[in-house]
């Protein structure tokens, strides 16, 4: 599954490690699911989706295939 | 944290002690240390540590169903009917020694993939 986690972090001026703190999981959960090595669970991603204040649909987009 | 703390010190005083007894080690006494290694790399496995969100329990699974797996077909091996087995070692493996192996295997599994977790993507700027 895709995402845009990097962009919005990046528009906050956030690192992973701010990020990581801000939803309760480690920086290498942020990496992971930047990197696209990991899919989070759904409170995870509604979680990130309250952070940013955007539909989940907005921010993870399944692959074309 | 404290426990897992003291589980590793349990794995690493049964190595240190296998490794200093290694030539008077009897069956018996390795079975002792056996039993207190797989219950100690168990410990070490499944208690919790500093971080424990759910990617780290996605890849404990993960290493977990792929250490069985190893450590199953690598006990098929010594299966006494196996068609080409070579003979029998002098000190026969035991559930605890298997044990033992599939907890370290999948240790060693959790924490590579936790440590690529933490890499940067290839084509990162």
């Amino acid at each position: 599954m895709k995402n845009c986690l990097k962009e919005l972090r990046a528009e906050k001026n956030w690192s992973q490690g701010d990020l990581a703190e801000r939803l309760e999981v480690s920086r290498q959960t942020i990496n992971a699911i930047e990197t696209e090595k990991y899919d989070p669970s759904l409170p995870l991603a509604l979680k990130i989706a309250k952070l940013f204040k955007q539909p989940v649909e907005a921010i993870f987009k399944a692959d074309a295939s | 944290m404290v426990l897992k703390t003291l589980a590793w010190v349990l794995v690493a005083f049964c190595f240190l002690a296998a490794a200093l007894g290694r030539g008077a080690m009897e069956q018996k006494s390795w079975n002792g240390f056996s039993m207190v290694l797989s219950f100690g790399l168990t410990a070490a496995f499944f208690l919790r540590g500093r971080v424990d969100d759910e990617r780290v329990h996605s890849l404990k699974l993960k290493a977990l169903g792929a250490a069985f797996l190893a450590t199953y077909l690598l006990a098929l091996k010594f299966q006494p009917h196996w068609p080409r087995m070579k003979p029998a070692p002098a000190m026969p493996a035991t559930a605890y020694d298997f044990i033992s192996a599939t907890m370290l295997l999948a240790l060693i599994l959790f924490y590579f993939w936790r440590w690529q977790d933490a890499r940067p993507a290839k084509d990162a700027e």
